[in-house]
């Protein structure tokens, strides 16, 4: 029995996630380095990043706390319920959203932890993506 | 170095899709999409050198998952796209046909193409939903035998549309489905001592999390083909997990086990459906095999008949309210000695009902009937396919 019909669309779904969170994370990045013209950025990616990363994690910390029938991805699972407890990830996310939606730039250990999640996505993306498309 | 590598594969794949000269006539909004997707991967080509051209350590993590998408770019038309419609054929035309039909019928509005390759098992690839490719072996151009598999295929690419322009309605129906079944099943629990309510809880959080969203796309594409096909998927299936080789009520790790499977196709049909002779022979026939094997107690917790009912329900509500064109078949079944000798029914999901009642009925008939009936079946893939 094929797997195909599904993985193909989760495939799809999984980089169009991956790509606007990478990105609006590289454009807060971008602008604590100061680094903004450099990536060729626009000066109004940081706006649209904060707000799209804000949903992200509005919809992340309600799956976290359970209060969604969404499942995480496999390895966003492990990081966010791994060693670190659930319970910090979410006070950590929250401080995350709070400063996203006062404008302000985030720290970089706040930094850090989008990038985790970042990688985290990534490796359940190329995970999926070698499902499909890797050797055999 | 993977920055070189990709670059030189998008320039061969520039050359190959240039040259898709018949494809281009015959599906220009694939060639328009692939297109559109090379010209992407050069954006996201530039933005990976940029990044890798300014080196900072805070930055570089974000490289891998631009190299990743380059690679499903280049995979998604260089390895899926590319060589299916490189080997558009009379046989693929015609099966596309047969496809396009069966879309119709499923009030699939919004597709706008279709390749079909014939070189494997039933599949669909649908990462563009409106732009899928279907998957058959190739005896699919001679035969309507396992022809209802295409319909669930099909499914697939519902499930996905939905997805993106819906935020996918019907995956959040089937998942709410699952959570209030065993809500409902854990509020029931008797007076227990802690340890046991405990245990029971487990167990059912355990049930629910078996219905992963991929088993759930299962249920719902054979819903949809039964609902489009009737008897006709109904005996396609069955016939596929007799065939399966494991116990009926194993689950593999994508698909719920055939058996519920089973009883999802036989819910859906139609009340008149379900009371057909040829229906209650396979009916009896598969209970006779189910009854040669064990269900093991997790079995009936996951995949209760409550449950499946439940879902085959939430499916037709989905079906219902994304699909409003969708020609549930409802036809009687024709008597075997009737068919050949009448006016054929007109439509494609007539001819498979037909097929069913022979292969189950007077299978040595089946041959002779099914060479008659294709010319039929691929003038009405003229129609729907422009060809």
């Amino acid at each position: 029995m094929s797997v195909l019909g599904y993985v193909s669309g989760q495939l799809q779904r999984e980089q169009q996630q991956l790509d606007v969170i990478n990105r609006a994370v590289l454009a807060l990045q971008a602008e604590a380095l100061g680094m903004v013209e450099a990536l060729r950025l626009d000066r109004s990616a940081a706006a649209a990043s904060r707000r799209q990363l804000h949903a992200f994690l509005t919809q992340l910390t309600a799956t976290l706390a359970g209060g969604t029938a969404e499942v995480l991805p496999g390895t966003l699972s492990e990081l966010l319920t791994g060693q670190r407890a659930r319970e910090d990830w979410i006070e950590d996310l929250g401080a995350i959203q709070r400063a996203l939606e006062l404008g302000q730039r985030l720290e970089p250990q706040q930094l850090a932890a989008l990038t985790e999640i970042v990688r985290a996505l990534d490796r359940e993306f190329a995970g999926t993506l070698h499902r499909l498309y890797g050797r055999r | 170095m993977k920055a070189a590598e990709l670059r030189a594969t998008l320039g061969w794949l520039d050359t190959a899709v240039a040259s898709l000269h018949e494809a281009a006539l015959r599906h220009p909004a694939v060639l328009d999409r692939l297109e559109t997707d090379l010209h992407r991967a050069r954006a996201h080509l530039s933005d990976l050198d940029n990044l890798v051209g300014i080196g900072h350590p805070a930055l570089v993590p974000h490289a891998f998952p631009i190299l990743h998408t380059l690679e499903l770019i280049t995979n998604r038309v260089g390895v899926t796209y590319l060589p299916a419609l490189q080997h558009q054929g009379p046989a693929e035309r015609l099966v596309r046909g047969l496809v396009l039909c069966a879309a119709r019928a499923a009030g699939l509005t919004w597709l706008v193409d279709v390749v079909v390759r014939l070189d494997g098992p039933h599949a669909a690839y649908v990462a563009y939903p409106e732009l899928p490719i279907l998957y058959a072996p190739p005896r699919q151009a001679s035969s309507l035998v396992d022809l209802p598999g295409l319909y669930h295929e099909l499914g697939h690419a519902v499930l996905e549309y939905d997805r993106t322009t819906s935020g996918g309605r019907i995956g959040v129906l089937l998942r709410s489905t699952v959570t209030q079944h065993f809500v409902e099943l854990a509020r029931r629990a008797g007076p227990m001592t802690p340890e046991r309510r405990a245990a029971r809880e487990s167990r059912i959080a355990e049930a629910a999390a078996f219905w992963t969203e991929a088993r759930l796309a299962e249920i719902f594409c054979d819903v949809l083909a039964t609902v489009v096909c009737g008897p006709a998927h109904y005996l396609s299936f069955v016939d596929l997990a007799f065939r399966y080789g494991r116990s009926p009520f194993a689950a593999l790790a994508s698909h719920p086990p055939v058996a519920a499977r089973v009883r999802a196709c036989e819910q859906t049909l139609t009340l008149p459906h379900q009371r057909e002779p040829v229906v209650e022979r396979l009916r009896a026939a598969w209970t006779t095999h189910e009854r040669q094997h064990q269900a093991f107690h997790g079995y009936d917790l996951a995949c209760s008949k409550s449950l499946i009912d439940a879902l085959v329900r939430a499916s037709l509500a989905g079906i219902s309210a994304t699909l409003p064109e969708c020609h549930r078949y409802a036809q009687p079944l024709a008597h075997a000695e009737e068919i050949g000798t009448r006016t054929a029914s007109g439509t494609l999901e007539g001819f498979l009902n037909d097929s069913t009642v022979l292969l189950v009925e007077v299978p040595e008939r089946y041959a002779d009937w099914e060479r008659g009936a294709l010319p039929q079946c691929h003038r009405l893939t003229e129609m729907a396919s422009g060809d």
